[in-house]
Formats: structure tokens, sequence, C-alpha cells
């Protein structure tokens, strides 16, 4: 008897706030692999994940949903496979002050569509704050145009609230798809 | 929030400094009942209330006039010795005027008509001619974009204080350049909203202000819309979510996520009005539920967990 998809997995490259995401949304605190940044800071930023971050939230009857935050990073790709298996959802995660944020982000969604068939996949934007330029629908149609139809929406990675509804937006997405 | 403000109307005629200055403190004052004032000289092409200073000379034929066009009036005179509704003496205290125009306003025919027309911003968010056009009403300055159909804020305003003070008839309106912008506005109105997130917002706390959607319209979403957490509801997400899988009738939908009909028209009226809707006719059969296994209990638990109820059809 297969599994239940159980888990549910951020990814994004660096800065793109899938660690701040997963610690918002977990009933403890994540198990990280965080290290002090190099050369490469961005921002006030001074840690990066090396490998991935973990956490789990309690369901009805103790069963646990697995939370995944992989680094979006290319020579980090062989543990995506292994972390995608049995996912309900991907959430890609790009950060709007990203060099080129669609087609870092297509580049993710043809990997995870491939990798995860089963599961449903959504897009959050971060830092919108500080890079208002990049608008929701222009970024939005040209991943349509890429060919990829799925909830895009603004996030504040630190804002439970916010990474809530997006996963939100995620589940309600993948119900009605099915149904 | 869904109190909108009503907006009134007062023209004035015969008053003297004192009093046209009083009048005015008086009618400022009404924002505090949420009554909008704006002050017109006598005749007016339509106003609420006519207030006159019957010692001056004017005043006889616009009293005549104003009952003519049955214009409540309220009328200041030497020879009034003690206040009376529609009436006060000379040298009358900014309350008293404040009192008599709430209540007088307050007893027109218009006083439930909520404001008329479609908001100035909605009309230049899909006009014609400038790109940018800034907006300001008291402390709340926008500037609407039509190039990138979008909005600009300053940092503390948020979506829906704009759209709770839509339809009043304050805002003034200029057009600007895009080197007038970045220089002296861009610093000051750094946040930026897509139509469709104002028109989402306008469909959650003001839907009568987006024009209506026929009844038994049946549309499909063509993208996910730009929602923010803070302006739409999260028992929205699966109407939205049914309505970006296929096309429906409000009703049907309405029924199929159990949420109210209205909420189902709002969605509808902002989905049309963002330029989302695609007209389609609605799946013949309604959705069927898939047979209860391990992966949709568990399913369940999850979106449970996350506040959504889908499984009966609902979300909270």
């Amino acid at each position: 008897m297969s599994l239940p998809a159980n888990k549910l997995v951020f990814v994004g490259s660096m800065g793109a706030g899938k660690t701040t995401a997963v610690r918002a949304i977990s009933d403890v605190e994540p198990v990280s692999t965080e290290m002090p940044m190099s050369d490469d800071a961005i921002g006030d930023k001074v840690e990066t994940t090396v490998a991935l971050d973990y956490s789990s939230i309690e369901l009805d009857d103790g069963e646990l949903l697995h939370v995944y935050g992989v680094p979006g990073q290319r020579y980090l790709d062989f543990m995506w496979p292994m972390v995608c298996e049995g996912a309900l959802g991907v959430i890609v995660l790009v950060s709007a002050g990203h060099p080129d944020p669609v087609a870092s982000t297509v580049e993710l969604l043809q990997e995870f569509s491939r990798i995860a068939p089963a599961a449903s996949l959504a897009v959050g934007v971060t830092r919108t704050d500080e890079h208002p330029a990049l608008l929701i629908p222009e970024f939005r149609n040209a991943l349509f145009n890429a060919g990829h139809r799925l909830p895009v929406m603004r996030v504040d990675a630190r804002s439970a609230t916010q990474v809530t509804f997006l996963v939100k937006s995620l589940l309600s997405y993948r119900y009605a798809e099915a149904h | 929030m869904n109190t909108p403000t009503r907006s009134f109307r007062i023209a004035a005629v015969g008053l003297d400094v004192l009093h046209q200055t009083r009048l005015k403190l008086a009618a400022s004052m009404l924002l505090a009942e949420r009554m909008e004032v704006v002050l017109q000289p006598w005749p007016a092409d339509a106003c609420d209330l006519l207030v006159i200073g019957l010692d001056h000379a004017d005043a006889a034929p616009a009293l005549t006039e104003a009952h003519a066009l049955n214009v409540p009036t309220l009328s200041i005179a030497r020879r009034h010795a003690d206040p009376a509704p529609g009436r006060l003496p000379h040298g009358a205290t900014v309350r008293a005027i404040n009192e008599q125009l709430s209540s007088l306003l307050l007893a027109a025919p218009s006083v439930e008509r909520p404001a008329q027309g479609v908001p100035l911003l909605l009309q230049l968010a899909t006009g014609e001619g400038a790109s940018l056009h800034l907006l300001q009403r008291g402390g709340i300055t926008v500037l609407v974009d039509t190039v990138t159909r979008s909005i600009a804020l300053a940092p503390t305003t948020t979506v829906a204080e704009v759209v709770a003070q839509l339809d009043d008839v304050a805002w003034s309106a200029s057009a600007i350049d895009a080197a007038t912008f970045r220089h002296q506005y861009a610093y000051r109105l750094p946040q930026r909203h897509s139509f469709e997130a104002l028109y989402f917002c306008i469909a959650r706390h003001r839907p009568t202000l987006l024009p209506p959607v026929a009844e038994h319209t049946a549309l499909k979403l063509r993208h996910w819309p730009d929602l923010h957490a803070d302006d739409v509801p999260g028992t929205w997400l699966l109407a939205i979510a049914c309505l970006h899988a296929r096309p429906w009738q409000a009703h049907a939908l309405a029924a199929a996520c159990q949420i109210p009909r209205h909420a189902v028209q709002s969605l509808f009226c902002a989905a049309v009005a963002s330029g989302l809707a695609l007209n389609q006719e609605p799946a013949v059969t309604p959705p069927s539920r898939r047979r209860e296994s391990g992966d949709s209990r568990f399913f369940s638990w999850v979106a449970r967990r996350f506040g959504l109820n889908l499984f009966q059809g609902s979300a909270s």
C-alpha cells in the first residue's frame, strides 16, 4: 500500500525565503543546515542553506506533514528527487529582486513538474516590498506563456499569515483541479 | 469598512464672512459622522441643502427657488430669535450649525443614496488619456499607472484604506509625467499593487462599486488572480480555485463551495473588471466527489490544518 502524499516542499534560489517560510508555518523549530555566507551576501542575509531545511506539522491523529526547504541551485539537484517523492505540493519561491525571476522560476517549474508529476505547484514571489517594480500579473503571464498556469502570488516569507494563505491557495488549487 | 462615507452637496447664499466660515467648519465636522460635504455657491445643479442668509438681498429669490425645487433649507436671520429646525439666529455657533446640518441632511430624501457613478480612481484606471494620474484625498495619495495597470501607495497606506474612500467626492486628480513622478513622488509612494489586486479588494469591501455581472453568467478565470492575504478572505480560495479550473455559474459555485451567493457574485464582478473572466458555458455535471481513500483522507487533514475544509466544500 502506497503512503499518502505527505510532503510540502519549498524550493528557490538563495535569498528567496525558503528557510523563513518553513519556519513561519512549522510547529517546531526547523532542522536547518544554514551556514555563514561568504562574499555573496544579499542585503542583511548572513547565512544560507547549504543542504535543506526540514520541519513537520502535526495533523489529526498525530500524522505528520513533512515540510522541506530545498535550494534551487543545480549543484544540489541530487536532493530534489528524494525530497519530492510523495510530495503533495511544491512551492517555488522567487525573490522579486532576482536578476531574471521568470527564467529561474520557469526552470524550477519544469524540473519539479518532471520530478514530482503528482505534486501540485504554486509560486510565491518574495521581497516585493523591496522590489515593487515586479507586478504579479505580468510575471504570471510570462509563466503562462512558458506553459505554466498555476497560482502565483506575493508572499512575505516572514509572515505566517501570508505563507499560510499561499499554502491554502495551493491546496484549494489541487483540490479543484482533481474534482 | 462596510459603512461608506455618504456624500452631500450644500449650497450657500447670502452669508457674510463670519457665517460662511462657520458653515465651512460645521460642514467639515460632519466627517466624524461619515458625512462628507462639498460646499458650492447657489444656484447649484444639484444639492441636498441650501444654507441661506435671509438678511441679504439675494435671499428671497433663492428661498423661493429652493422651495420650488424641493431643496431643504437652513436659514440664518436676525429675526429668528431662537433656534428651530431649519432656522438659526444671526451669530449662530459652529456647533449649532453643525447640528442643524446633520439633522437636515439625515432627513433629506437622498440620505441613503450611495455615491453615484464610477469612482474617480476606477474611471482613470479604465480610461484613455494620460498614463499617470496623481489622486489625493486628505492624507492619502495614490498614483494610478494605466501602462503597468497598477497603483502606487505610500508605505503606510493599505489597499483596503484606499478602497474604503473610493467613492468620496473629495478626491482631486492631476495628470503627471513620468519624470515628475520619479523625482517628486516615487520615494513617497514605494508600494505597487496591480489593478487586479485592487479589484479583488474592492470585491471584498465595496462590491457595489464594481460593474454588475448578469446573474446567470458563466465564467472561468483566465489566470489565478493577484491576491493578497490581507485583502481576500481564505473562504474565497476554493471558489477561486474552482473558477480557475473550469467555468461556473454563480449559484452552482456558491452551492459547491458553501459560501454566500453575494460573495460569489462579488468574485464574478472582480473577475470581469480585472479582465480575467473568460465567458464560457459551465460544465454540465457538478464536480464528482473523489472516492475516499487514504490519500484524500490525509489531504483533508492537511487542508483542515491550514484552515480549509475542502471535503465538505467549504473553507474557513
